[in-house]
């Protein structure tokens, strides 16, 4: 499936920034890494993501979006169909 | 009196003794936001073990102890309408992170802190959390998110005599 | 310890060009444990900011730059990460090490008890106290 390019939304850009929350090594931030059973987030550190997310693209995540928050390729294609849909 | 005092702040958080940090709450708007005061005293332990050679500036008012009673601000705006004043009973309030904090000014034993707090999001048990604190109008304090959960103390307990290897 | 402070002594463990380490014990007969919390006693999240505060600050009384004698204060903490809680019992480390920054006196903080490391911060410090300090009436 062709990767969808969004304006606004970069991948390096938002692996730095899950790697930067998290306080780990952009090369663990892996597209699949698993949030909860790879990277150890708990449900602190999930909302914390959450909020940054929101702040720094400008998007307002619901909870039941929260679920797709669990890898960096999963919250990439959030963001992305959130910024497209409110475009 | 205005506002909600320590009987309703006692009955809604299990802070207690010298580290209950807020006096009274002033106004609420439940899930949206708060704001308390608590005086600054110089008859708190924090300042016991200062002598006769004490400079004036050793009295400023840890800024520990300013984040922690903005804390206990902002916990209370999260558990306003379901009180937790029993960790037993109920559950604890455990912080996760306090992130872009910044010191301004510093407060004094006469001073009364203002705290205001504004609940950013939720979701579940989770809390993030923002605000600031004054004395006398000037900034000390600036909280940008403060994250907490409630988790059953059950969970949180030490095991007993186990020794974990360093991490 | 000249400034008021709601822990008591920390005992110096070590100091560098780099940074520095104290430790104190999380005593089970602290007065602040009745109340946090009556039933659970942990030790308050902030105590670990503190203690890392006043280890940076007694590094910096030796080390850092002082244009005119002043001490560092603390600025800003841009993160605090609490792992796990402290117990009575405890012995609580905390370990500063200066970070290589542009933007100043920056430090890199990891508290840890022998359960494993208990919270990790970055600290952004001042040179001198600010100006909004009492004025000495001698």
């Amino acid at each position: 499936m062709a990767d969808t390019t969004t304006p606004g939304l970069d991948k390096e850009q938002l692996r730095d920034l899950v790697a930067d929350i998290l306080d780990l090594d952009v090369a663990e931030v892996t597209d699949d890494a698993h949030f909860t059973e790879d990277l150890d987030v708990d449900s602190l550190m999930a909302l914390e993501i959450t909020v940054r997310l929101e702040k720094e693209y400008g998007v307002r995540l619901a909870e039941t979006e929260l679920a797709s928050i669990t890898s960096l390729q999963g919250t990439y294609e959030l963001l992305g169909h959130k910024l497209r849909e409110t475009r | 009196m205005t506002g909600y005092g320590v009987d309703r702040i006692k009955n809604t958080i299990p802070h207690r003794g010298e580290i209950l940090l807020v006096d009274r709450v002033t106004e609420v708007v439940p899930g949206e936001t708060l704001a308390a005061v608590k005086a600054v005293s110089g008859n708190e332990p924090c300042y016991a073990g200062l002598g006769p050679e004490a400079a004036p500036a050793d009295y400023a008012y840890p800024v520990s102890l300013v984040i922690e009673s903005w804390a206990q601000s902002a916990v209370l705006l999260s558990v306003w309408e379901n009180p937790n004043p029993d960790v037993l009973a109920g559950k604890v309030e455990l912080a996760g992170s306090i992130n872009e904090v910044t010191v301004g000014a510093r407060a004094y034993p006469g001073d009364v802190l203002e705290h205001r707090v504004r609940l950013v999001k939720s979701a579940g048990e989770t809390a993030v959390l923002a605000g600031e604190s004054y004395a006398d109008g000037r900034e000390v304090l600036r909280v940008g998110t403060f994250v907490v959960a409630l988790r059953d103390v059950g969970e949180l307990r030490p095991v007993a005599e186990r020794t974990v290897l360093n991490v | 310890m000249s400034a008021a402070s709601p822990l008591g002594d920390l005992e110096l463990i070590r100091t560098g060009a780099l940074g520095a380490a104290t430790a104190f014990d999380a005593r089970a007969d602290d007065p602040v444990l009745d109340g946090h919390y009556p039933g659970f006693p942990v030790l308050p999240g902030v105590f670990l900011i503190e203690a890392a505060d006043r280890t940076v600050r007694q590094w910096a009384r030796t080390h850092a730059p002082a244009p005119d004698g002043g001490d560092v204060e603390l600025a800003a903490m841009e993160r605090c990460r609490f792992h796990r809680p402290v117990f009575p019992g405890d012995r609580v480390l905390s370990d500063v090490s200066v970070v290589d920054s542009a933007a100043g006196l920056l430090f890199k903080a990891v508290v840890a008890t022998n359960r494993g490391k208990v919270a990790d911060m970055r600290l952004r410090y001042r040179v001198g106290p600010a100006h909004d300090q009492e004025e000495s009436t001698s």
